[in-house]
């Protein structure tokens, strides 16, 4: 951003309302600013359904245009309701270009289900993540195979159940819970891995 | 004893503070990307107005006039026709164009040059939009001269920036508007060359064109995007060339999987000048070490090698597969440019490719079980969940390894 930029968004930092006012209404500057608010959220949500940070990107661009497009469709209803429908609106996009890439269809006899039952032998509360940098959890998370990621992101994040996930992805409930179990498998593994290293 | 309820309890805690602590977390944002997005949602906004300035238009305005021209000249031919008692007189064959031309005509004057005006005025007429799509082959033609030019140029540049490039890979319509994107390159950020480009490619294509692009007219900008962008590497323009010029590598995963025949034999036919002895790779003619065309030459040679195999092929392979190994990350997976550590993580694809050769390598004694096979193991767990061609052929071999 030049320091014009800056200058004026400092001058009117405009509200929640305003911002969704502005940005139906066409304005630049409202434009400007729901971008520059928003992005780093958004692009956060982005890596973390696509795994890359270069199609992140595209999605990330591709979603600010859909936003600004669809603010007829939205209706705000408070603080906190604008972020909120844009995450999802991300979120969408990602999941129509992951099933686009057909990310689910798999081959589940070819996996390795050794670790699988190691997981469910010997489960426990899962290693403290809190003490880990938040990067360093991302990075976890755009590493898993797309799929496992895929269903982790849509249950943790957006809190569906595995019968919605199903549905929405065109998986059986039970693939997409055994993907949640293997997700939840690695995460643990690479966080223990991370504590052990950093001497934790 | 703790009872399966209480576990699954732990884990859903445990995966909500996952939640917790990632929900807020903001990532870095692309360079420019609000520049980007102003640029496009202008093109958005303007609709096609905004792609109407320079150099197609002198073309086009010219032949808005001569169409106006015809138009007048018909015009005035059927009023003069009218208001002549000699009309019937007049051979019906023989051109009353002609004629015309010859007789000094007051009235199709002035018409003439209201028409013209009007014209230029406003683009968007229908009567611009019937002459533009009817000349267009034309226009195809004057634009397209220049091509060649752009292409050295660009290649001069090559490891320049990403985005500077606007290569022979884009697609087809893209080519008409190579001139103009080299043009505004220099002054404007590169994405808006490329609105500008997408919009004059289709306002100025063919219908040929036209055709292909309302096939993908969906995803349009997508798709520009990322080819764009992909083919600002600059492995592709020479990939491209080097694979026969037929390459569907416009994008990076999406490879075919004769592509490892077409990059082999190329690479093959030039490996004196393409292989490097010391770092026992391929580069494919820009310097760089592309992990892809390894990927798929390496593949190649394993299928030429399943129908014949040589001391030498054996040695080739085990040279490049070695440093392959090499140079895996810790991950599982590979660079995009082999010795790039910055460079991106490449697709699933490539580290298929990759895979596939060195499982195959390991099932037939080219390579050491002790020292590879941890190595494979660790590239396939990395694919994780895939169903393309590439991949399935990994998935065969590895099965075998078991």
């Amino acid at each position: 951003m030049d320091l014009r930029g800056v200058r004026r968004l400092e001058k009117q930092t405009l509200t929640e309302q305003e911002l969704v006012e502005g940005c139906r209404r066409g304005d630049d500057v409202a434009r400007r600013q729901l971008y520059e608010r928003y992005a780093g959220k958004m692009m956060a949500i982005c890596m973390r359904y696509m795994g890359n940070r270069e199609e992140a990107e595209d999605l990330l661009h591709d979603g600010y245009i859909k936003l600004y497009g669809s603010f007829d469709k939205f209706d705000w209803q408070g603080e906190g309701t604008l972020p909120a429908w844009m995450a999802r609106v991300m979120a969408n996009l990602a999941l129509q270009r992951l099933r686009k890439n057909d990310v689910m269809s798999q081959t589940v006899e070819l996996e390795n289900t050794a670790e699988l039952r190691d997981d469910v032998d010997r489960p426990d509360e899962g290693p403290d993540i809190e003490t880990i940098p938040k990067k360093v959890l991302m990075q976890f998370i755009e590493e898993l195979p797309p799929g496992y990621r895929t269903v982790f992101n849509m249950h943790v994040f957006e809190g569906k159940n595995h019968i919605e996930i199903g549905k929405e992805l065109g998986i059986n409930n039970k693939s997409s819970a055994s993907q949640l179990v293997r997700a939840r498998a690695i995460l643990k593994e690479r966080v223990n891995e991370w504590r052990r290293q950093n001497g934790l | 004893m703790k009872t399966t309820k209480d576990m699954k309890e732990n884990d859903d805690i445990w995966l909500k503070q996952w939640k917790d602590c990632l929900e807020d977390y903001e990532e870095e944002v692309p360079v420019n990307g609000w520049e980007r997005l102003q640029a496009d949602l202008q093109a958005n906004d303007n609709g096609q107005r905004s792609t109407v300035n320079g150099q197609v238009i002198p073309f086009r305005r010219w032949k808005v006039v001569a169409a106006a021209a015809v138009v007048v000249l018909v015009a005035g031919a059927g009023i003069w026709f009218l208001a002549s008692d000699q009309a019937p007189q007049v051979p019906s064959v023989e051109s009353p164009l002609a004629q015309l031309s010859q007789n000094d005509i007051p009235e199709p004057e002035t018409p003439l040059d209201t028409i013209e005006s009007e014209q230029e005025d406003d683009e968007e007429e229908p009567i611009a939009t019937f002459v533009s799509e009817e000349l267009s082959p034309a226009d195809a033609d004057i634009t397209e001269q220049p091509a060649p030019a752009v292409q050295k140029s660009t290649k001069a540049s090559a490891p320049a920036t990403h985005t500077t490039q606007t290569s022979t890979t884009i697609a087809p319509q893209a080519k008409v508007s190579e001139p103009q994107a080299e043009e505004t390159k220099r002054e404007g950020t590169p994405i808006q060359v490329r609105n500008v480009n997408r919009n004059q490619a289709q306002r100025s294509a063919t219908p040929v064109a036209v055709a292909s692009q309302s096939n993908t007219s969906e995803e349009v900008g997508v798709v520009n995007r990322r080819q764009i962008r992909v083919s600002t590497d600059e492995r592709m323009q020479n990939v491209t060339r080097l694979r026969g010029g037929q390459s569907n590598a416009t994008t990076r995963s999406y490879t075919d999987i004769t592509d490892m025949d077409r990059v082999y034999n190329s690479f093959s036919a030039h490996y004196d000048e393409l292989y490097n002895k010391t770092e026992h790779l391929f580069d494919n003619g820009t310097g760089a070490y592309s992990t892809l065309d390894n990927a798929l030459f390496l593949a190649g040679l394993v299928k030429k090698m399943q129908n014949q195999r040589s001391a030498s092929d054996e040695q080739l392979y085990r040279e490049i597969a070695g440093r392959l190994v090499e140079l895996q990350q810790p991950n599982g997976m590979w660079k995009d440019s082999l010795l790039d550590p910055s460079s991106r993580t490449v697709d699933t694809d490539t580290e298929s490719y990759i895979c596939y050769a060195l499982a195959w390598g390991l099932n037939n004694g080219l390579l050491s079980r002790k020292q590879y096979r941890d190595a494979v193991n660790h590239a396939w767990k990395a694919i994780g969940n895939c169903n393309s061609e590439p991949c399935l052929m990994a998935a065969e071999q590895v099965q075998k390894l078991q």
